[in-house]
């Protein structure tokens, strides 16, 4: 599972992490019956505070993405792939929100800023691509 | 349950001069607590007087319950310490000073010591006089580490180290904290303490600017954007203003403490626009706050 958090951001880490296991599962990189690595183990890797992982984690309890099998660790759910389709484009939506009222607040206009958007999206569209086409 | 580390009132001048200033804390169990502060802040002194090497002119520290004065030799025992800049007898080997250290502590220093410099990759026939920086200052940390403490007190541990040594360093706080160890760990490196620590006390000229865990404050201090068309809105009505600017007609603000409803009302009002609400980096508060205690002595 690859996550990543900036610090820097305005949005809480632990929320980051939700964010991208729920991204994980949306695309299919995180199977139903998978587990999650250790509270531990992600603390040390993304160097941060292990409360803060296990924030995260009791947050994804909550909306029904992991549960807790005892002695083993935390495994994706069943329902998982139909929760995190539903969560992803919400969290998707507020980030868009959020670059947009930037972008709106610079009085840049609409058309620019829309032209960006798809400029942007085709970019990274493209970079998909191609990392892709050599794995 | 009590705090691992309780701080209280705690005062101490140099000529005169406060040092630090009516100091009050509490950190508990399995917090990494980042102390910060610019050099002369009162970081060094507090945290002297944590480890027993400086008496307090008032007030009182205690760790895991015992006075950190009177209980000092008793600490020294339960508390481990790394100074800014560790020195020890060059002359010896990674080993010999692990073995010399032994000495002064209860059985098990030796092993745990041996098994912590294993796991940072120092060398025991090294002599520490030809060590990297880096290299030094594991050798502290595990020397620090060897009497398997509660509770960890680390003094800039990562000034002069490089990115990949500092990192590794951040890495082993992670891991003790996720053993339930409490570590307090002072520095002016913000940016860095932002991602391990679960607290953060800011001080400026030996007194308390603000403590809270990191997520709340995020929601402690907090910057307003507006734009707006009538008068313009007063910030000292959505909490302390710790600083304010804008031009024109857009607003901006940032707010210590922000009172909900006053937020609510300034949002509904007709002629307000593009209202926007962002918390701050951990540097930005720091920067906030430092500015705000300049205009108000």
């Amino acid at each position: 599972m690859l996550i990543e958090v900036h610090p820097q951001s305005a949005v809480p880490i632990y929320e980051q992490i939700v964010s991208q296991v729920i991204f994980g599962v949306a695309a299919g990189g995180l199977v139903p019956g998978s587990l999650i690595p250790s509270v531990r183990d992600l603390a040390q890797r993304l160097l941060v505070h292990p409360n803060t992982v296990a924030k995260a984690f009791q947050e994804l309890e909550r909306r029904g993405v992991v549960s807790a099998r005892r002695g083993i660790g935390m495994e994706v759910t069943a329902d998982a792939p139909k929760v995190c389709h539903e969560q992803r484009q919400e969290i998707v939506r507020t980030q868009i929100r959020d670059a947009l009222r930037a972008a709106v607040s610079s009085a840049l206009p609409a058309d620019t800023i829309r032209r960006l958007v798809e400029d942007e999206l085709n970019h990274v569209n493209g970079s998909t691509r191609s990392r892709e086409k050599r794995s | 349950m009590s705090a691992v580390i309780q701080i209280n009132g705690l005062t101490k001048s140099f000529g005169g001069r406060p040092a630090v200033n009516n100091l009050s804390l509490e950190v508990p169990a399995g917090a990494v607590y980042a102390l910060l502060g610019d050099n002369g802040a009162g970081k060094s002194t507090t945290i002297r007087m944590l480890t027993g090497l400086l008496p307090p002119d008032a007030g009182s520290a205690t760790i895991l319950g015992d006075n950190c004065w009177t209980k000092a030799i008793e600490l020294r025992h339960k508390v481990g310490y790394v100074p800014e800049r560790p020195k020890f007898y060059d002359w010896m080997t990674v080993g010999e000073i692990g073995w010399f250290t032994a000495g002064f502590h209860a059985a098990g220093f030796l092993p745990r010591y041996e098994k912590w410099s294993e796991r940072f990759k120092l060398q025991s026939k090294a002599k520490l006089k030809n060590l990297s920086k880096g290299e030094y200052a594991k050798v502290g940390l595990a020397l620090a580490l060897a009497p398997d403490p509660e509770v960890l007190i680390l003094d800039e541990p990562t000034s002069g180290l490089d990115l990949k040594v500092r990192r590794e360093f951040l890495q082993s706080i992670v891991g003790l904290a996720g053993e339930g160890r409490t570590v307090l760990i002072s520095s002016h490196q913000i940016a860095e303490v932002e991602r391990v620590a679960s607290h953060a006390a800011f001080l400026s000229q030996g007194r308390l600017l603000l403590s809270a865990t990191m997520d709340e404050l995020k929601a402690r201090i907090v910057r307003y954007r507006l734009r707006y068309e009538g008068e313009a809105p007063d910030p000292a009505r959505l909490g302390v203003v710790l600083e304010r600017n804008g031009s024109g007609r857009l607003w901006q603000a940032v707010i210590k403490d922000p009172v909900a409803e006053a937020v609510y009302y300034l949002r509904q009002r007709e002629d307000v626009s593009e209202f926007e609400e962002t918390p701050l980096t951990l540097e930005e508060v720091y920067t906030a706050l430092q500015s705000s205690e300049e205009v108000t002595p």
